[in-house]
């Protein structure tokens, strides 16, 4: 007898996720209420022990990083733990009693830590059906082992050149499964290395990597006799070290690799075959009620135990085709369709699959292939080719080692679709899936990294009275527009405040608010983002990756934890607060402007206060950081636009930290920013002259927004012992000269970047901008020639005040020169 | 041996004297063997000697050389040139970067404001904002900046201490190329030439209190009367060999013993490495501190007689935060260099030592999003100084955002062959790689008259 189990289906699901609250004790409840309480923030979570543990039992987990005080609440992102008890052990460490639900899905599960002060990181556990058996030092020789009984889960540690044996006791027939979870648990770079020996010591199994659990690996065979085998267990690097635990799970559940097909649709039954089990193709039917629960995959189970991990699935609305043998060319070519899902196994070395389907001229297709993503050893290679049999299209890599490739039909007709492994391997598991479907909207909210390697501030957490904020991100596919963000279950007292994001930009700001009466509590929140246009009805959701283990090359993330939801939580107040002074001037293009942060302190609280300014409109550039000083209470944010500057109002806010006993951070307001058309141009024609000589700057104002008053023209990036007086101008401007003495000693050369700086008042404000560039040339004086006196040629009459270009400058010298020849 | 050294003293030679291993004291007889080890490959002096017989090269006229020294301070990672040598105070604030700039003692030239001791040096240095080459990976504009070559999968290229070494050998009974105080990389090494012109490393830190030079010393609890008893009793063992073997080599040993030993036991070459025997003020001048004390013995390699000094300093790959980055690294960087100029300059040895400071490329002109700059190497600043090149110069420009160069360009080559140029070396003479290939020094440089005196 045997049943599927399908990732712990819970019928309460779909409300909001269950949040196992403990209150701490009456202690940390005063401390909670006191005005004097000790602020840390911050929180960091390393590491959750033991590693894992077995659904069905109560269980003690102890949570262990830095800043962890005043713990309050575990937040779990999947059902099946229930959080009995939370006891503080000191400020590193918290034991958290939980119970397992029976039914608890199998493998990873996420947690953080809520306290008083903040959210910690991501980290997890796993969840296993088996009775732990600890690893037992020594068992680093062949011949004294650990002796283990069947179906027990060891948990163990693999420290540098540490070499594990186990000894197990098979019987002819039986099944023998042996699967770990190394560098899965999210510790350590670990990539473990399991062997089977006999009681000759010969290698009977080996396997390092496989193609369903990446770094991770086991073994799974039938023993064909009564037989002693050792189970031999390290780093295949031989590496390892503290921190490097593996689970190793030994007993007789069935372990396939890959399901055929490799997904269904929802409603429907659909037969399973499941392949990979030495003991052969076990074949289920399923019925996907709720495609959550298949998230993370399809559990086996049978009277022998049931599958550590589950072989990938995938859930959408595709029908299921399958491929027909023969179909090794465009003859024989399978018929399938669009939409629909293809099927397939390259069953030996030099199969090639071929499937036809009908295209319409205009049709776009995705077409997605799926083998490396579902634990499949093939390397497809994707083709396709037109009513005439040529080759169109076709991809290899384009998502991992797997292909996609979009499709564009040119023609009305029948097209081919070749299916094969680049090495033109093959093999019974050699399974397949090609997904053709007509692309959609879709979307998907991010919070960017501020850390490279970090999950530093993925979390929101808003201290009482003050406000918090963030990024968020978001990546449109197959759909353009503004968006807008929803929420739907905020903690209590948080209010959340954001514009649309523009259509151009894929980021924009948002600030969460909590009153100064919030409570101390905490959710995790479904953000959603949607088109500003409901009738479009595009949605998407928030989720995250958290970074656990990054390795070479450049510490790539090999192994993270997926979350839907996003933590937020009110917490402590803090002693500061800090706020934009509104703008009321407009930063104009090529201009620049300050903006007044104003800190408030608490009294006593002097510490230096860093802000940061993490929402840029588009063309608006500033600092990475500036500090409020220790004891200050204010400070000018500069910023600059460039010549396209996008013109409209935008959103911005500063983020402020302080260390507080961990660094702290506090938000402004979401203030309003408007970048403008600059006030004026100018044209500003090139100089030169001679060492110690005067010049002209002749500069041409354009006007292109009115203002009132008198403004000023400096020109700035002159050359060392250079200098020009700073001149007015008004509306009716039309030109400016700047007279440029320059002395002996001023540097030869074109000193480019000479430009205006101008300052145009505006309100209370005052305007400051560039405006325009030019280059000044100074040559070395020309040797002094010995001629004799001449009569001086009469002075030409002056017709005309006008300033002489550089141009006409030089005209007037060739005339001079001709005329006193 | 250590392990990696190529040439190796004959194995029964080495069985020979292992059996006369003295016990009572620290010295071994194979740590006497290897005093002297040269270079981060582990060449013994004794074998550094020997190939350096072997070696026959035309070596150039050192008369006509304004620079007679190089010290070469390399600052790996790749330094900013926005906020040292090519601040840009009228840019974007984003591509400006946190820093201010300063003025310097040359009207109208600024450098960051971390280097405000170098700014009044600035009148004897010369700044070239102009560096350029396409190679944004570390290693790569490593060999750049060690070579004058782009790398290359077929040949290893020596290093420019290595050719130094090879055209102009020995001074004053003293390596002619040290590394302060490894060799820095895989590229400061000989390449295609013989190992014997690889870099005397010295091993340690000479800003760690009790710094010793690695090899060069005479181990502790040995004093010279039980050192020359030593080498006594190895001339016993060699005669035992020399009545047994007739081995040319073996001849060659005793000389090359003779050179090694005339460096570890000669007071002035000792002394050239001893940092302790600087007054406590120059020490202090030159800060207490990496930066400082391996310049300050840069100093006094080249003033008793190395030709190419190499030192490292700092870690300058500053993808975060820049600006606690340059806080902590410039200073120190800023008091040692110009404290060396000064130095060297006081005693008259500025005009015949070249001292270059250089990085494997620049940075890129935005802040990025972590408040970092990353590799950018279209662009980037170097400083010489001495040694023929000119004062108070800044040569090339890059443009507004420091993104690329904007008046004349310096390649690699062209700033190598200048540098061999003030060595007198003529950068297109051939050397003659494995295989009989003979390969220019630096391919296609020119000298760039601009920045010479």
């Amino acid at each position: 007898m045997s049943a599927l189990n399908l990732c712990m289906v819970n019928p309460n699901r779909k409300r909001a996720l269950k949040k196992c609250v403990c209150l701490l004790g009456l202690m940390m409840i005063l401390l909670a209420g006191s005005a004097d309480l000790a602020v840390a923030s911050s929180p960091q979570l390393s590491i959750i022990m033991p590693r894992g543990i077995q659904r069905g039992q109560e269980h003690v987990l102890t949570f262990s990083g830095a800043r962890l005080q005043e713990t309050q609440e575990v937040f779990f992102y999947a059902d099946g733990v229930t959080v009995k008890k939370i006891e503080q052990v000191d400020d590193k460490n918290v034991k958290v009693t939980v119970i397992v639900d029976p039914q608890c899905r199998l493998g990873e599960h996420v947690a953080q830590l809520r306290t008083s002060t903040g959210i910690s990181d991501y980290r997890t556990f796993f969840v296993g059906a088996l009775p732990a058996v600890a690893e037992a030092e020594p068992n680093n020789e062949f011949e004294k082992p650990q002796v283990i009984e069947h179906n027990v889960t060891v948990t163990g540690t693999i420290t540098s050149e540490d070499v594990d044996h186990f000894q197990i006791q098979a019987k002819a027939g039986q099944r023998i499964s042996i699967e770990v979870e190394g560098i899965r648990l999210g510790n350590q770079m670990v990539d473990p290395f399991l062997a089977v020996l006999d009681e000759k010591r010969f290698e009977v199994f080996a396997t390092d990597d496989t193609p369903l659990l990446k770094q991770d690996c086991f073994i799974s065979f039938v023993a064909e006799t009564d037989a002693v085998y050792t189970i031999l267990l390290r780093d295949s690097a031989y590496g390892g070290n503290g921190n490097c635990h593996y689970r190793m799970h030994v007993g007789q559940f069935p372990r396939p690799t890959i399901a055929f097909p490799a997904g269904a649709p929802s409603g429907a039954e659909t037969e399973i075959q499941l392949l990979g089990d030495p003991t052969g193709p076990l074949t289920h039917a399923v019925t996907v009620q709720d495609p959550d629960d298949f998230r993370n995959g399809l559990f086996y189970e049978d009277d022998q135990g049931i599958t550590p991990s589950p072989v990938k699935f995938r859930v959408n609305e595709l029908s299921n085709l399958f491929e027909a043998e023969p179909n090794s060319g465009f003859d024989n070519s399978t018929v399938g369709a669009f939409p629909a899902a293809l099927n397939g196994i390259l069953q030996e070395t030099g199969d090639r699959d071929w499937f036809q389907f009908t295209g319409k001229k205009g049709q776009v297709i995705n077409i997605r292939a799926y083998a490396q993503q579902i634990g499949s050893p093939l390397d497809i290679v994707v083709n396709i080719y037109g009513p005439d049999k040529k080759y169109i299209q076709g991809n290899d890599d384009s998502r991992g080692a797997d292909s996609f490739f979009r499709f564009t039909v040119p023609a009305d007709g029948v097209y081919y679709l070749r299916v094969r492994d680049l090495l033109e391997r093959g093999g019974a598991n050699f399974v397949y899936r090609l997904e053709l479907t007509a692309p959609k909207p879709s979307l998907y909210l991010t919070i960017p990294r501020v850390s490279r390697y970090s999950q530093y501030r993925q979390s929101i957490f808003i201290a009482k009275g003050n406000r918090f904020g963030t990024l968020i991100n978001a990546l449109r596919g197959n759909f353009a527009g503004e968006l807008k963000l929803l929420q739907d279950n905020l903690p209590p007292g948080i209010t959340m405040h954001a514009m649309p994001m523009a259509a151009n930009l894929n980021s924009m700001p948002v600030v969460f608010e909590a009153t100064e009466d919030a409570e101390i509590t905490g959710a995790l929140v479904k953000l959603l983002g949607r088109h500003v246009d409901d009738a479009k009805q595009i949605e998407g959701s928030y989720g995250n990756i958290g970074y656990l283990v990054g390795g070479p090359p450049n510490n790539t993330q090999y192994v993270g934890c997926r979350v839907n939801r996003l933590p937020m939580a009110v917490v402590n107040p803090l002693p500061f607060r800090i706020e934009i002074v509104q703008p009321k001037g407009p930063l104009v293009r090529e201009g620049s402007k300050s903006i007044k942060v104003i800190a408030h302190r608490d009294e006593g609280f002097t510490a230096p206060i860093t802000l940061q300014f993490p929402f840029r409109p588009p063309g608006v550039g500033t600092r990475g950081t500036i500090k409020i000083e220790e004891g200050k209470t204010e400070a000018l944010y500069p910023l600059n636009a460039n010549a396209n500057a996008q013109i409209r109002e935008w959103p911005i806010y500063v983020l402020a930290e302080s260390n507080v006993g961990g660094s702290a951070w506090a938000s402004s307001q979401l203030a309003t920013l408007n970048v403008t058309e600059r006030y004026v141009t100018f044209e500003i024609a090139r100089a030169a002259c001679e060492q110690g000589q005067a010049t002209q700057f002749i500069c041409k104002v354009n006007h292109v927004t009115p203002f009132e008053g008198k403004a000023t023209a400096e020109l700035v990036g002159l050359p060392p012992h250079a200098t020009a007086p700073k001149l007015e101008f008004d509306k009716t401007t039309e030109q400016l000269v700047f007279d440029v003495q320059t002395k002996a000693e001023t540097p030869v050369g074109k000193h480019t970047g000479v430009f205006c700086r101008i300052r145009i008042p505006v309100g209370e404000e005052m305007i400051v901008a560039t405006a325009g560039r030019s280059d000044l040339q100074i040559d070395r004086p020309l040797p002094k020639k010995q001629v004799a006196a001449k009569p001086a040629p009469a002075k030409p009459a002056t017709t005309t005040e006008k300033p002489l270009s550089r141009l006409e400058k030089l005209r007037q010298a060739a005339r001079d020169q001709k005329g006193s020849q | 041996m250590l392990a990696g050294t190529k040439i190796a003293l004959p194995p029964h030679l080495i069985h020979g004297v292992n059996t006369m291993k003295c016990t009572g004291n620290r010295l071994t007889r194979r740590s006497m063997l290897t005093n002297g080890a040269i270079g981060g490959i582990g060449l013994t002096l004794t074998d550094f000697f020997r190939l350096q017989k072997i070696q026959a090269a035309t070596k150039p006229n050192e008369e006509t050389a304004k620079a007679k020294s190089v010290i070469f301070i390399y600052l790996p990672g790749g330094m900013a040139q926005q906020e040292t040598f090519d601040p840009k105070p009228y840019a974007p604030l984003e591509y400006r970067g946190p820093l201010n700039s300063i003025e310097t003692k040359i009207a109208g030239v600024r450098l960051g404001q971390h280097l405000p001791k170098t700014a009044q040096v600035m009148d004897k240095i010369t700044v070239v904002r102009s560096m350029t080459h396409g190679e944004a990976a570390h290693e790569r504009g490593t060999h750049n900046m060690f070579t004058g070559y782009r790398p290359s999968p077929a040949l290893q290229f020596p290093s420019i201490g290595s050719v130094i070494s090879h055209e102009f050998g020995p001074r004053n009974n003293l390596p002619p190329y040290v590394c302060v105080p490894n060799q820095p990389n895989a590229f400061a090494g000989p390449g295609y030439l013989n190992d014997s012109f690889a870099g005397f490393s010295i091993g340690d830190d000479p800003a760690r209190n009790g710094f010793r030079v690695r090899d060069l010393r005479i181990p502790d609890g040995l004093d010279e009367n039980r050192f020359a008893k030593r080498r006594k009793l190895l001339d016993q063992v060699n005669q035992h060999f020399r009545q047994r073997e007739s081995d040319p080599s073996l001849e060659a040993v005793d000389t090359f013993y003779e050179r090694a030993y005339s460096l570890v036991s000669s007071p002035a070459a000792r002394e050239a490495f001893d940092i302790e025997k600087e007054e406590p003020a120059m020490r202090d001048a030159y800060g207490r501190n990496t930066a400082g004390a391996r310049m300050l013995l840069s100093r006094r390699l080249v003033e008793a007689g190395v030709r190419f000094v190499t030192m490292t300093y700092g870690g300058w790959d500053m993808h975060d935060n820049i600006h606690q980055g340059m806080q902590r690294t410039l200073p120190a960087f800023d008091q040692g260099y110009a404290q060396l100029i000064n130095d060297l300059d006081q005693r008259g040895l500025l005009e015949s030592t070249l001292v270059c400071v250089a990085t494997e490329f620049g940075r890129t002109p935005k802040i990025n999003g972590t408040g970092g700059r990353d590799h950018w190497p279209k662009v980037f600043s170097i400083a010489m100084a001495g040694g023929g090149v000119k004062r108070g110069n800044v040569y090339g420009k890059s443009n507004a955002t420091a993104s690329e160069p904007e008046d004349d360009p310096l390649t690699v080559e062209d700033w190598a062959t200048t540098m061999y140029h003030c060595l007198g070396i003529e950068a297109g003479k051939e050397l003659m790689a494995p295989g009989n290939r003979p390969i220019e020094i630096v391919n296609g440089g020119k000298v760039i008259t601009d920045l010479l005196i």
